[in-house]
């Protein structure tokens, strides 16, 4: 089981950040997840992050990246992405909250 | 207070600079509940301080769909009463993760100053270098001087400062809900802004009970949604099909609250192709349009629909409520408007009007109960099943105590 970001669908609500961090923690916070939303708020540019065992998503509104572990990313999501390097991977749970809280399908889980 | 809150509240007296932990007591919530009607109480007990209070309620900041709101509870000095204004977007919660459910702010500070609220720490920082900058120049420069652009912020503008009651409390950049003119009650204070980050927790008594009751409230708001949003959504504002045709030439991606399914918010791109989806070196390409009924009222006034995205823009960095000042830009071609906010922002008056909530959302029966719920009024508005009857089911589970219906009334 894996997650699959579809960026074009997020509405930056932030809902799979309190869902994830559920999962691990069985609090509301949104500082535990392995999904994190960023934003450029002037610029209407945002997206997601999501930080796997070796690499990360990057969910950016004009595609999906992989950064593998070590490397840099051309955009300013490779910057904001910097508080989510200290957070636990995604352990591709199953039934995962981040995807049955995501309110548009812009996360699924895919085999 | 054990679930769904934090276990204190901040009284912030700006006279003397001193910021004083209250326990927030179980018996005090199970008498009023939250949101605005927890406001309230705390209005009266420090009324001699003329306090603004900014509250959350049970919901905010948890998975409960619409869970984004915070209110604004003061005098409005437009109605001459204690009003309530929304704090949409992701202030409310920010707000209640920053340690304090409720923050009552009392009495005037000598000199420009800003609160800076993080992790149950309330700092008093001097703001005199930032009286006179405009409202997205203050966002900026508090983010970047405390090194985090999730900050969250509650400022005012020229507007604010001058003590116009056409002033509104902004949300980071955008308008948010105050029509009551509270941010003039910022200005009169020395109050430049209040700045909320945190890395709370938020316990549930019933946690498996309370998630599985989410999930299906979750599935009943998105059946009751429409399947539009943005510009095709705002329905409970009245904006002509020819001034939409024109906004459509402008949009860009549309945005929701925090934990909010209903993204009725939407960017108009006018310094770029608003098809770009890249980040580009252009630093302020639009708006974003939080006020949907605000914009309703400014073409109702006859600013031009290609212009009214700039003179969104502007109202908002000068801290003006675009739907108080609507009727003085009448008639006027994109120039002469811009330049009319600048002078309406020296000195100008909101129309009086009698509400208790603000009407930045479209009324409805639900409103009274997502005030106090803390969930956004216009996804209420939208959804039958966010009434109060749930709200008391879903807090007798979230929090161990009995709550009914009657608990989610004023």
């Amino acid at each position: 089981m894996a997650i699959k970001v579809d960026p074009e669908k997020c509405i930056n609500c932030g809902a799979c950040e309190l869902g994830c961090s559920f999962y691990r923690d069985e609090v509301f916070t949104t500082m535990s997840a392995s999904v994190m939303m960023y934003r450029e708020e002037k610029k209407n540019y945002f997206g997601i992050m999501l930080k796997r065992e070796d690499d990360m998503i990057l969910g950016r509104p004009e595609g999906v990246e992989i950064q593998k572990e070590g490397e840099e990313s051309d955009s300013d999501a490779g910057a904001s992405a910097k508080p989510i390097l200290l957070r636990e991977p995604c352990d591709n749970c199953k039934n995962a909250m981040c995807v049955r809280f995501c309110p548009t399908g812009s996360l699924i889980e895919v085999d | 207070m054990d679930y769904l809150y934090t276990e204190y509240y901040l009284v912030v007296d700006l006279a003397t600079g001193e910021a004083e932990e209250v326990e927030l007591e179980e018996e005090f919530v199970q008498e009023n509940v939250g949101g605005a009607k927890l406001n309230m109480a705390l209005y009266e007990e420090h009324k001699d301080g003329d306090p603004v209070v900014l509250g959350t309620g049970p919901f905010t900041s948890t998975l409960v769909p619409g869970g984004c709101l915070g209110v604004i509870t003061a005098k409005s000095p437009v109605t001459g009463n204690v009003a309530h204004a929304p704090i949409t977007w992701n202030a409310g919660a920010e707000l209640k993760l920053s340690g304090y459910s409720f923050v009552v702010i009392k009495n005037k500070a000598d000199n420009p100053t800003y609160l800076w609220l993080h992790d149950e720490i309330a700092d008093f920082v001097d703001a005199s270098a930032l009286w006179g900058k405009d409202v997205w120049e203050t966002v900026d420069v508090i983010r970047d001087e405390q090194g985090e652009d999730r900050i969250q912020l509650l400022s005012i503008g020229k507007a604010g400062e001058n003590k116009l009651s056409t002033a509104q409390i902004m949300n980071n950049y955008w308008g948010d809900g105050d029509r009551f003119g509270f941010g003039a009650l910022f200005g009169e204070k020395n109050l430049k802004a209040v700045a909320v980050r945190g890395m709370g927790e938020l316990d549930i008594d019933d946690a498996e009970a309370f998630i599985e009751k989410t999930e299906e409230l979750l599935g009943k708001v998105k059946s009751a949604l429409p399947g539009k949003s943005g510009l095709d959504a705002i329905d409970f504002a009245d904006i002509p099909d020819d001034a939409k045709a024109a906004l459509k030439s402008q949009l860009h991606r549309v945005e929701a609250d925090f934990n909010n399914p209903f993204a009725y918010k939407f960017f108009l791109k006018y310094r770029e192709d608003p098809s770009v989806m890249k980040s580009t070196d252009v630093e302020e390409p639009g708006v974003l349009i939080s006020d949907p009924m605000g914009l309703a009222a400014l073409l109702k006034a006859g600013v031009p629909a290609d212009a009214v995205g700039e003179v969104f823009e502007k109202a908002f960095k000068l801290g003006l409520n675009p739907a108080a000042v609507a009727s003085k830009l009448s008639g006027k071609d994109k120039d002469a408007a811009l330049a009319e906010l600048d002078s309406l922002a020296e000195s100008s008056e909101a129309e009086k009007f009698e509400a208790t909530f603000s009407p930045f959302a479209p009324s409805s029966d639900r409103m009274e109960a997502a005030y106090i719920a803390g969930i956004c009024p216009v996804l209420a508005s939208k959804v039958e099943a966010l009434n109060a009857e749930m709200f008391a089911e879903l807090m007798s589970i979230g929090t161990g105590m009995d709550f009914d219906a009657d608990a989610f009334k004023m």
